[in-house]
């Protein structure tokens, strides 16, 4: 052991004592009337909380429009520049910074994840290529999961088809199992729009941790898809099975998963975060210059010790931070502490204490 | 007066009160946790199996109750426009905490580890906690936290280079 460690723990051992100022007498009087509190809470709780259980048992989104024209859908669709709700402003320099209108006049909220602020429906849609998939969360606010779910508009938001758009989707919290029911009719397609429906399906599913999803038509049969035949059940998103990172080939950015092959530790998988092959509507979300000089996993939480080489815009950062707590979220972490020598913010983000994982990602304003 | 609670109170309030007062740093939020934790003793202690002492029962309590305690503050975390620098704000960032008079007496130095604290991850804090303001051993520390005594080592090693590091930006020689 050090001196210094020494003399810290001597420092540490010397800090006096806090004096109680609540008598034990008083103490015992608010611990009785908090237990009184909390009894009879319960029972007053109990009733709204049926509801909201059996609300949450049965998560119902009927939606109206025809999956046959999934496939006779053209899959790239531009939407136009009056209708887009969202717009692109370039700031900072050359950097290329996209934001909602929204955060214009909401500074607090976080672009990428979903603010712990707000409840949400979940919903996951190809982009306009059907290559990727792009989980998305909608603002509740004082709307119903229906009327939300009833006025987003894929196309809207620059991304392709909602595949799941006439999907009756169940969720039994107690059993964490999902049921999809798709209309008779209703063929998985070809490959692209299989794997989008899919994948759509997984997506919607991951903020609820089920453990099973089961799909079928209204007669109980399987659905075909292309290529692997019918099937009746797919498997859920497994925890340490992606990482994110940065889609721009719409008029947004948006936190995309790809399939994470990194083996022994979160140190690896940010590595990997770094080094993703950028496609054209594709990048790694990380920083470039952001360089973790030390990763450690304590418990639930992962210890990031960091610096910065060269420099980044704050959009940049933010989206580092963002991107890395989704990630962290899904290898099972619950916070990130990020520490750096001398830094108290990473981009907009206050990184003196620990960040907990957000719920889900990139959140769509303007439905409300 | 409940005996069972008179007992608790008698034998541990006191490192109870400092365990908690010096994760949270505030008066009112330790009182209302402490009195949290002793209902969850009430209310839980017929299932105390006696593996672990009574204390490490009990402070393995009151960290879950700090730590739910910590989550629904994250929950509100709050975020800034711009970057700031621990040397240019540390003043400001100093004044918004208020520090308790008992530490009024005491020189820079300890003032400077106590706010020094809030660098530390909340495990690493935990540990320097336990450890030397209360004095658990490492293998007290350990079964408290429900971690391995190499993980509380390496943790408190972690947590000593953060308040080092503390103590070395206000240009002090640490030695």
């Amino acid at each position: 052991m050090s001196k210094s460690d020494k003399k810290i723990e001597q420092i540490l051992s010397d800090l006096p004592p806090i004096k109680d100022s609540v008598s034990k007498n008083e103490h015992f009087r608010k611990i009785q009337i908090k237990m009184e509190g909390s009894s009879t809470k319960r029972v007053a709780w109990l009733l709204p909380g049926a509801f909201s259980f059996a609300g949450l048992m049965i998560l119902s989104l009927l939606l109206p429009t025809s999956l046959d024209e999934v496939n006779e859908a053209p899959l790239y669709e531009k939407p136009s520049s009056e209708s887009a709700p969202f717009e692109k402003k370039e700031t900072f320099g050359s950097s290329s910074v996209e934001r909602l209108p929204a955060l214009e006049h909401e500074d607090s909220d976080p672009a990428l994840i979903s603010s712990s602020r707000e409840t949400y429906v979940y919903r996951a849609v190809p982009d306009t290529s059907a290559r990727y998939i792009i989980p998305l969360s909608l603002p509740l606010s004082e709307s119903t999961e229906e009327e939300i779910i009833g006025k987003f508009s894929s196309f809207e938001a620059g991304l392709g088809k909602d595949m799941l758009e006439k999907a009756e989707i169940s969720i039994d919290e107690e059993n964490r199992e999902a049921i999809i029911i798709f209309p008779d009719e209703f063929e998985g397609g070809g490959t692209e729009s299989s794997y989008s429906t899919i994948e759509s399906i997984r997506w919607t599913l991951a903020p609820y941790k089920v453990n099973s999803i089961r799909i079928k038509n209204e007669s109980g049969e399987g659905i075909p898809f292309h290529p692997g035949g019918e099937i009746d059940s797919i498997d859920p998103i497994k925890e340490g099975e992606y990482a994110f990172q940065l889609y721009n080939g719409s008029s947004r950015n948006f936190l995309i998963p790809f399939a994470s092959e990194a083996n022994g530790g979160f140190e690896n998988v940010l590595s990997e975060m770094k080094k993703i092959q950028p496609t054209e509507q594709t990048h790694p979300a990380i920083f470039k210059g952001l360089r973790f000089l030390s990763v450690e996993e304590m418990g639930k939480t992962i210890a990031l010790e960091f610096d910065i080489e060269g420099s980044a815009d704050r959009e940049e950062l933010n989206t580092s931070v963002e991107a890395i707590l989704v990630t962290a979220r899904q290898f099972g972490f619950d916070s990130v502490k990020f520490e750096h020598e001398k830094l108290l913010m990473l981009g907009s983000y206050d990184i003196s204490s620990e960040l907990d994982v957000p719920e889900y990602m990139n959140p769509v304003k303007g439905l409300e | 007066m409940e005996p069972f609670f008179e007992k608790f109170y008698d034998k541990y309030h006191n490192d109870l009160y400092q365990y908690v007062f010096y994760m949270v740093k505030n008066r009112h939020v330790t009182e209302d946790l402490v009195q949290d934790i002793y209902i969850k003793v009430l209310r839980s202690y017929e299932n105390f199996d006696g593996k672990s002492t009574e204390k490490t029962w009990l402070f393995s309590i009151a960290r879950h109750v700090t730590i739910d305690y910590f989550r629904k503050q994250g929950r509100t975390r709050k975020r800034f426009m711009e970057f700031f620098n621990w040397n240019d704000n540390e003043e400001i960032l100093r004044d918004k905490e208020s520090l308790p008079e008992e530490l009024m007496e005491k020189n820079e130095q300890s003032r400077r580890i106590y706010h020094g604290l809030d660098q530390c991850t909340t495990d690493q804090k935990n540990v320097i906690i336990l450890r030397f303001i209360q004095g658990m051993s490492i293998h007290e520390t350990a079964e408290t936290l429900g971690f391995s005594e190499s993980k509380v080592k390496t943790t408190q090693h972690r947590g000593l280079k953060v308040l080092k590091r503390v103590l070395e930006k206000e240009g002090e020689v640490v030695e």
